[in-house]
């Protein structure tokens, strides 16, 4: 009992410190990478990185499925733009605006999508996703096909989009709070409420849980982070066109938490990376790049069902354990020295 | 006046009429048992009361502690004080076992209090102690119906609905969980016990009813109706 509680400890610490160290890592990086496009594709990745714990607080914790969360980043995105460039109000509270507005929107599609179950949720939310892409494309003012401008975000009197080394410390700070508070709503009652529908909705009931109350509340969360997320891709990218928003978008949200590994903390960040790292390094193939995509996804399921998290995981229990005989070792050694 | 009260109940399953104007009553205290065949609607009647089952289907009335709770949903009707152990348990099958119990406590906020149940309960049930840690989904049949019963008791509820806490145990098992239900009796929690087993239900509850094809067809004392020539016929082999 006394030697598990031990391993545990130390795998707690294992985990601290690959945290720590990927936090300084990337926190020092732009001292080395200075070209601009690479310090915007890192940007970028923030962006869908707090997508994807979005998506992961529908599908990972509450156990519904969604392949239409391309929609919510439309919404975001198309709020927050036409906000700054008609009424002046600061930018990034226009990307408040747009998320919350974007959560409320998620609210009402989710009344009806709490009542379905698996494959019918699914298809509801493909024909949101459909729907909200037609909507834009037919509403003139929005230029749906030449696109529209955008304004540059102004945090304090800085214009973060004048360097693209403000908008990835600004995208490491985001991705930072995001994560903070996703991990605060696993431990709350509410999360662990949205897992005990997910595990089983009967009992849940049984406990005195509302259901529906739980799935819609699942619903507004996560489309309030991708709204959220659409707003700063279209001031990130200065740029926003209906084609952002197809719905086929939809499904790399989910590659990416099936990549890292659901309703965890890290998943989604490993899976943003590792999907835009094999979006570049694929480019060069080409058509063939589906291809390995498909192989690629397969090998996840069959061998990592748990994604790369699952994987890093095993990893760092396996060192924990080597650090703590280790230590037993010296110990022991000690003692028979004395 | 009655704990539980119900007074001339019917459910419709669409055209299906499962349950046939059934009236009983459960007191303080009282340990009563519904026994019956396979689809004599003893869950059905279970689902209704806890309303799990549709409202729409209800005719009748049920009362608890006195008030109207015909058609409430589910998780309000925790919160009055009956919880129920459904039929094959359904734990959350990813949390631990403490886990699991705290998940019964959803709607208490008193933590010392429910710490303290917590033990007690480990203590009804020295198996989940030792197994505190371990996911839900890895115990054997028997600790998970321990376990569903004691998430059940941690929302400290003034009735408990237990169906067919014996379901694919082994008898030492059921020996072992039907003595833990006359305790909780003792520490003054009123049980609805529904049971195939009508043996060992009868040998536990002090009264009984007799349910079929959605009609109560006899009601005593369990004494009695464990004598009786058709029950030991029908339901105990002989």
């Amino acid at each position: 009992m006394l030697t598990r509680f031990k391993t545990y400890t130390t795998q707690e610490k294992v985990t601290r410190c690959a945290i720590l160290a990927l936090a300084v890592v990337l926190l020092v990086l732009p001292l080395f990478v200075t070209n601009s496009y690479r310090l915007y594709f890192f940007s970028m990745i923030g962006v869908y990185i707090i997508a994807a714990s979005g998506l992961d607080v529908l599908v990972g914790m509450s156990g519904q499925m969604s392949f239409g969360h391309i929609a919510f980043l439309a919404y975001g995105g198309y709020i927050s733009v036409l906000l700054s460039n008609y009424t002046g109000i600061p930018v990034i509270i226009c990307m408040i605006i747009a998320a919350f507005a974007s959560a409320g929107i998620g609210m009402v599609i989710a009344v009806p999508c709490a009542k379905l179950r698996a494959q019918f949720l699914v298809l509801a939310t493909i024909a949101f996703s459909f729907f909200t892409y037609q909507l834009i494309c037919n509403l003139h003012f929005l230029n749906p096909y030449r696109g529209l401008y955008t304004e540059h975000m102004v945090l304090f009197g800085l214009d973060l989009n004048s360097d693209y080394r403000y908008t990835y410390y600004f995208s490491f700070a985001l991705v930072a709070i995001v994560l903070v508070l996703k991990s605060l709503l696993s431990k709350s009652k509410a999360g662990r409420a949205m897992m005990a529908v997910r595990d089983n909705s009967r009992s849940a009931d049984g406990m005195g849980i509302n259901v529906r109350h739980y799935k819609v509340l699942a619903f507004a969360i996560s489309a309030f982070l991708c709204g959220f997320a659409g707003a700063y891709m279209a001031h990130l990218t200065g740029f926003i066109v209906s084609d952002s928003f197809v719905q086929p978008l939809s499904f790399n949200f989910v590659l990416m938490i099936i990549f890292g590994g659901t309703n965890t903390v890290f998943g989604p960040v490993i899976g943003a990376f590792m999907y835009q790292l094999l979006n570049e390094l694929l480019a060069s193939a080409q058509a063939w790049r589906s291809v390995l995509y498909g192989v690629i996804v397969l090998i996840f399921i069959a061998f990592l069902p748990g994604g790369c998290v699952a994987g890093l995981r095993r990893a760092g229990r396996g060192l924990a354990k080597l650090i703590d005989k280790n230590q037993a070792g010296k110990e022991t050694a000690r003692n028979d020295k004395s | 006046m009655a704990l539980l009260e119900i007074k001339d109940l019917h459910y419709f399953y669409g055209n299906v009429h499962a349950l046939k104007g059934v009236s009983l009553h459960v007191e303080q205290g009282e340990i009563v048992t519904l026994i019956g065949s396979n689809g004599a609607g003893k869950t059905t009647l279970l689902r209704t009361i806890s309303g799990l089952n549709p409202a729409k289907g209800i005719r009748g009335e049920v009362l608890f502690d006195g008030k109207p709770i015909t058609g409430a949903k589910g998780h309000n009707i925790t919160g009055m004080g009956l919880a129920q152990v459904l039929e094959g348990r359904h734990i959350f099958p990813k949390l631990t076992v403490l886990e699991n119990i705290q998940m019964g406590a959803y709607l208490r906020k008193d933590k010392a209090e429910i710490a303290r149940q917590t033990e007690e309960l480990f203590e009804l049930f020295p198996r989940l102690k030792e197994r505190e840690r371990s996911l839900g989904g890895t115990l054997s049949g028997g600790e998970q119906e321990m376990l569903a019963i004691a998430r059940a008791m941690i929302s400290n509820p003034k009735l408990l609905l237990l169906d067919e806490p014996s379901m694919g145990l082994a008898p030492l098992v059921i020996h072992e969980i039907f003595a833990a239900i006359r305790k909780l009796r003792e520490n003054g929690t009123t049980i609805l016990l529904v049971e195939q087993n009508s043996k060992v239900a009868l040998s536990t509850a002090d009264r009984g009813y007799v349910l079929q094809t959605g009609e109560i067809v006899m009601e005593d004392t369990s004494e009695n109706l464990a004598k009786d020539p058709e029950v030991k016929k029908a339901y105990l082999g002989g």
